[in-house]
């Protein structure tokens, strides 16, 4: 299938569940790495090469969802996808504020993860497409696709890589109104769903890490549309 | 005070206050009136001045009016003699006759008539002009008279010492002692009645399932209504240990599901992915996604109903602007209109996420047995604002406007499980809507459809009150 076959690392205590993901998986042409210990599951995924994406439960024994979150993003920008258990609003929110990637709750349909899959994964793909792309330099922020990293006035932001592509694809559009719609399809690989606030709770994850170096607002809200990003 | 407060029949407190009034005024008086009768403190002395001249003046009167006129009846005879003794006003004149027993008084009547007799002859023992004073009178005696041959013993009665100040003012005393007997009765009453009051209170609050509800014991003395008061918190302890425990377990099943069902779900991609396909696999899947549903929609309304949310002031654009654009949204994908509604300028007093939790349920709902049109209304009062949504669908009879509020209420087969519906929709919305001290109502919209009408104050629950908010029309 796939000559050079992306990592993926699940974390969750359910082995009967996970054994069936890996068969899943592997038969999509993933590499599937499973680890049924959150302690563990936490140190396999920030020592070594690590894993292209994160397969992670929320509701763990030893150390929750969200504390293994925390400890991967201190050091690791690795994709993570939350399998929040709980279907709870809550839950949701907290693991996009902590800086993951996207989530699924638990239990879910299978055509849906390996989608979810896929698009953060084509979300990578498209990012190294772009090492040959020039930097975007945009009202005190430079995007640089080349190197992943994006600074405001001279300090380096600490995105996701959804956030990553997020504030690239509004800036790209700078000025213009990028709407939801094209966000959810570009960005999460899928359809908008309505009540649906992961778009806001990354453009306000950007929005917090910029306001920690700049005052003036970049991205602003075009109510029930989409976002535009200040050109100047 | 409220005045119908004092209606016996539906009021302890009059009840008591009544009966310990009317029992007290009662036993005062009856205590007064034997006293009277049997105060029986008996004095000796030798009559002097004034008594001695009353005494002989009196009988010598007596001797002439009936010398003057010997057919005159004796009581007249002892009134005109009594009447011509001006200076002598409050004395009666008393004549007993020892062999018949017969007894005349006049002005008035002597107390103590039945036991005159033995009186009289405990005074004639006493010897000529003695005084005796006995309970409230005095009596002057005795003088001996003889009229028409039989022997008459004359005596002066007067009240006791100087005319009595305390029987001249008796009606005035009996007046103070009912007002002061009714104002202690009245502390009487309200001291047992006060507590109960306080403590049915709270029986409200926890009635109407304010399970948290509990009264201070110390602010009651350790009687049995302090022992009632223990007994209540004992009750409202287990009511909420049992509330709490049908949330738990309601809450945990829900969880517990989610695993097997999430394997279920895997499993299903195995057996897809292995090449088998066909409609009981596709059948198995919707059901399992059914399933999932309605363990989320369980998990949301546990969630609503064991709430103890913070609330926030927030403009009713700010809050719902962004709901109504994703409802327009999914509207339109079902083929459906729903116009975004005007938002008026105020500002509201909700918990966000639960608020929103509620009206999407409504919204969905309203999406879902729309024909076509689904209308919402947003309007600010003084006190409260209110939501309107309402749609063209089948509707539903006017008898199961309350019963769509439980959970898994089934109405009519216009609106059954094939539309998707886990019959939990409404509940969690009535369940947020309490949560706000608020009142929903379903009823028919003026598209034919229905229309459910949300009405929430403005300032946010009352935290400590159990009123309900007015309703509206």
């Amino acid at each position: 299938m796939n000559d050079n076959p992306h990592n993926i690392l699940i974390i969750d205590d359910d082995s009967e569940l996970t054994d069936m993901l890996q068969t899943y998986l592997s038969t999509l042409g993933y590499n599937v790495h499973v680890e049924n210990d959150s302690l563990i599951g936490v140190r396999t995924a920030t020592t070594g090469t690590g894993a292209d994406l994160i397969l992670l439960d929320v509701m763990m024994p030893k150390m929750d969802g969200f504390d293994a979150l925390k400890k991967i993003r201190q050091t690791h920008a690795t994709p993570v996808l939350m399998l929040t258990a709980r279907g709870d609003d809550y839950d949701r929110i907290l693991g996009l504020e902590l800086g993951a990637d996207d989530y699924l709750p638990k239990p879910f349909n299978h055509r849906e993860l390996a989608a979810r899959i896929k698009a953060i994964f084509r979300r990578l793909e498209l990012g190294a497409n772009q090492h040959q792309q020039v930097d975007l330099s945009l009202n005190d922020i430079v995007l640089s696709p080349k190197s992943q990293t994006v600074t405001c006035c001279g300090h380096t932001l600490n995105l996701t890589g959804t956030e990553f592509g997020l504030l690239r694809l509004l800036m790209v559009s700078a000025g213009e109104l990028v709407t939801k719609e094209e966000i959810s399809q570009k960005i999460l690989g899928r359809r908008l769903m309505a009540f649906d606030r992961s778009i806001d709770m990354h453009v306000s994850n950007i929005r917090k890490k910029i306001a920690v170096f700049s005052d003036s607002e970049k991205i602003k809200t075009v109510r029930g549309s989409g976002y535009v990003f200040h050109d100047a | 005070m409220n005045l119908s407060k004092l209606n016996p029949n539906r009021h302890l407190f009059s009840r008591l206050f009544l009966w310990f009034w009317v029992t007290l005024v009662i036993s005062v008086l009856t205590a007064g009136w034997l006293g009277r009768l049997f105060a029986d403190n008996v004095d000796v002395r030798e009559a002097r001045g004034k008594e001695l001249a009353w005494l002989e003046s009196g009988a010598k009167r007596i001797r002439k009016v009936h010398e003057v006129r010997p057919s005159m009846p004796l009581d007249s005879v002892v009134r005109v003699a009594h009447k011509r003794g001006a200076t002598e006003r409050f004395v009666t004149y008393v004549l007993f006759n020892p062999a018949s027993g017969d007894l005349v008084t006049g002005p008035g009547r002597v107390p103590f008539a039945p036991f005159a007799e033995e009186n009289f002859r405990f005074i004639k023992e006493q010897g000529k002009a003695t005084v005796v004073s006995r309970g409230l009178s005095v009596f002057i005696g005795i003088e001996t008279i003889t009229l028409d041959g039989q022997e008459w013993w004359f005596l002066v009665q007067r009240p006791s010492g100087r005319p009595m100040p305390l029987q001249k003012h008796f009606g005035w005393l009996i007046l103070g002692a009912v007002l002061i007997s009714g104002l202690f009765c009245f502390l009487f009453a309200r001291s047992l009645v006060k507590p109960i009051e306080r403590l049915q209170d709270s029986t409200k609050k926890l009635a109407e399932g304010g399970w948290q509800t509990r009264v201070d014991e110390h602010k009651f003395r350790r009687d049995e209504i302090g022992q009632l008061v223990k007994d209540f918190n004992a009750m409202a302890d287990q009511l909420e240990r049992a509330w709490q425990r049908q949330q738990r377990l309601l809450a945990d099943v829900s969880h517990e599901l989610r695993s097997p069902l999430a394997r279920l779900q895997m499993a299903i991609g195995l057996i897809e992915q292995e090449g088998s396909t066909g409609t009981s696999i596709n059948r198995i899947e919707r059901e399992a996604e059914r399933m999932e549903m309605l363990i989320n929609r369980l998990l949301q309304l546990t969630r609503v109903e064991g709430a103890q949310p913070a609330f926030e002031r927030i403009s009713v654009s700010d809050l719902l602007a962004e709901t109504f654009n994703d409802a327009a949204f999914e509207a339109q994908q079902n083929n459906k209109v729903l116009p975004t509604p005007d938002f008026p300028e105020c500002t509201v007093t909700v918990n966000r996420e639960l608020f929103l939790s509620g009206v999407e349920n409504i919204i969905r709902n309203a999406i879902r047995y729309a024909n076509g049109n689904i209308q919402v209304q947003l309007r600010c009062l003084t006190t409260h604002w209110q939501i309107s949504i309402a749609d063209d669908g089948p509707g539903l009879q006017a008898s199961e406007y309350d019963a769509i509020f439980r959970p898994f209420y089934r109405p009519t087969e216009a609106r059954d499980r094939a539309s998707g519906g886990a019959g939990l929709g409404l509940a969690i919305a009535k369940a947020v809507v309490d949560l706000h001290d608020g009142d929903i109502q379903a009823a028919q919209s003026s598209m034919g459809g229905l229309i459910i009408r949300i009405s929430l104050p403005l300032h946010g629950p009352h935290q400590c009150s159990g009123k309900l908010p007015e309703k509206t029309s």
